[in-house]
């Protein structure tokens, strides 16, 4: 990374923290820390240890229990055995699913791979500033319904959905409840002493920890039941077995304990330093905030600039590290999906930008990158004829 | 300000997409003319102003909504009109695709370079 470049694309990966760097290292030695967490000597019990703290700290973030946090490689995995894992168990045919268009990709792919076991979906349509409303939800309930899978914050626009207004109408009409909660970790309180969520995918790397470790929430009580889809040594307790990554796990531990101690601060700081960026960016014309406002995560600005191509306005912004709604940025090609869910058409969806702001963006970058944004904006339209009109 | 070509776009699109020198519009008079070309599938549009003497282009600019590829092509056939008779030096896609290799996937792009020359073309039959 140059200096020159800023990095405002925290919701797609954080940097590791040096403190959970420091915390993995040892986890990495030659001469110990090498044990097989599942193995019954010094090393073993060594390492099993950490594993078990890490897991506690985990725990400890979303309000529930150690036993209740499963480890997985990532969130794509604990999204696929929630919701596989869910159907399988309880068997899928003629069973229901309720979902939204705006989920990843790791929820809707898997909701598309049971729809060819004899599963039926229900995808759930955002309203233009992209929330699910709880009663969409209900209002879609079947007798056969089996599973709700819903995004706790939407990794695109930042907005938050009504997880905790939910749970509980979930729970009382025996449906099970999946959330995948990656953009909401360490951004905003969860408690699931108080929230009855079933079932909750994390990830690591968006929160300052290491990539290709995650972990499932499984409810013990009542018990949200799972058929494993790793089968093999029966670790973590039959639901995925595999060998633990005993570095991965603690770095994961780390930068959740970290996030404990500093989601609230760290919320406030970053929540100002989006709106400044918004208001300076407000000198252009035409340009428009997606996702409603009032229900934002504080690390999330998604913004349309009319009259500003997609593709060449990621290209002259190369110093700056962000998402695109433009087919070119991703690897399908096609126009944020997220953004078209919400009503936008595919040129407004592809002359869109996600800024994901962090632990270490500072006021100079977000001014600096406002700049830029709006220099490169103008050029674009004055380039353009009629000034990019339609 | 130095652009990195991070997308890697082959380099005569990323020197004329980064600094299109004949970005902009001419005038309007008697003796200047303005013809567009779009491509409705990638949404591009270009816009050419060319003024004329005797069936010569003595000045060009362009404007374009689209793509660097889109806007590289704007300034390329803009830079080859200068001093030329469009209906006797024919611009084509081939010579688009060939100057600023542009590839298959962009090939719409070198299309309406040849689409905007030969409304250039007809105008200035008349």
């Amino acid at each position: 990374m140059t200096d020159a470049l800023i990095y405002l694309d925290y919701a797609a990966t954080t940097p590791l923290d040096p403190a959970v760097r420091e915390a993995m290292l040892p986890w990495l030695g030659t001469v110990d820390g090498y044990g097989n967490p599942a193995s019954d000597h010094a090393p073993g019990r060594a390492a099993r240890a950490a594993v078990e703290a890490a897991r506690a700290e985990v725990a400890a973030l979303i309000g529930a229990a150690a036993e209740e946090i499963v480890w997985t490689s990532g969130a794509t995995e604990a999204n696929n055995l929630a919701i596989k894992g869910a159907l399988e168990f309880r068997g899928g045919d003629g069973a229901h699913v309720i979902s939204s268009r705006i989920e990843h990709k790791a929820v809707l792919d898997t909701c598309r791979y049971l729809e060819t076991r004899g599963v039926a979906v229900t995808y759930l349509e955002p309203d233009r500033d992209g929330l699910i409303r709880a009663g969409q939800v209900l209002d879609a309930l079947r007798p056969s319904t089996v599973l709700v899978s819903l995004m706790w914050v939407n990794n695109e626009t930042g907005v938050i959905n009504p997880i905790t207004e939910l749970a509980p109408r979930l729970r009382e009409r025996g449906v099970l409840f999946h959330v995948d909660a990656v953009q909401a970790a360490g951004k905003l309180p969860i408690d699931l002493a108080a929230t009855p969520v079933d079932l909750l995918s994390l990830s690591a790397h968006k929160v300052y920890g290491p990539k290709g470790i995650g972990a499932l929430f499984v409810r013990k009580r009542p018990r949200a039941r799972l058929a494993p889809q790793m089968h093999g040594g029966g670790h973590e307790q039959g639901m995925r077995s595999g060998t633990l990554a005993t570095h991965q796990i603690v770095g994961m531990g780390r930068a959740f304990a970290l996030a404990r101690k500093t989601m609230a601060a760290d919320a406030e700081r970053v929540t100002a330093l989006r709106e400044r960026l918004w208001q300076a960016m407000s000198v252009l014309p035409a340009i428009a905030r997606n996702g409603s406002v009032g229900h934002l995560a504080p690390h999330v600005l998604n913004v349309s600039f009319a009259g500003a191509e997609g593709e060449s306005l990621r290209a002259r912004l190369s110093d700056l590290a962000v998402s695109s709604g433009s087919a070119c940025s991703s690897a399908t090609r096609e126009p944020s999906y997220v953004l078209r869910a919400l009503g936008r058409d595919d040129e407004t969806a592809a002359s869109s930008l996600r800024f994901s702001l962090g632990r270490w963006t500072t006021p100079e970058q977000v001014d600096r990158a406002a700049q830029r944004v709006i220099d490169e904006v103008s050029w674009l339209r004055q380039l353009a004829p009629d000034g990019g009109a339609a | 300000m130095n652009r990195e070509n991070v997308f890697g776009y082959p380099e005569p699109v990323w020197a004329r997409f980064e600094a299109p020198a004949r970005a902009g519009e001419l005038m309007a008079a008697a003796d200047v003319v303005v013809v567009e070309a779009g491509s409705p599938a990638a949404r591009g549009r270009l816009r050419l102003y060319a003024q004329l003497a005797g069936g010569r282009v003595v000045d060009v600019r362009f404007q374009a909504y689209g793509c660097p590829v889109t806007i590289a092509v704007g300034q390329w056939v803009a830079e080859q009109l200068v001093g030329a008779d469009p209906r006797v030096h024919r611009l084509t896609a081939a010579d688009l695709r060939q100057a600023l290799e542009i590839t298959d996937d962009k090939a719409h792009c070198a299309l309406m370079g040849e689409d905007l020359v030969l409304a250039l073309v007809k105008r200035i039959s008349g």
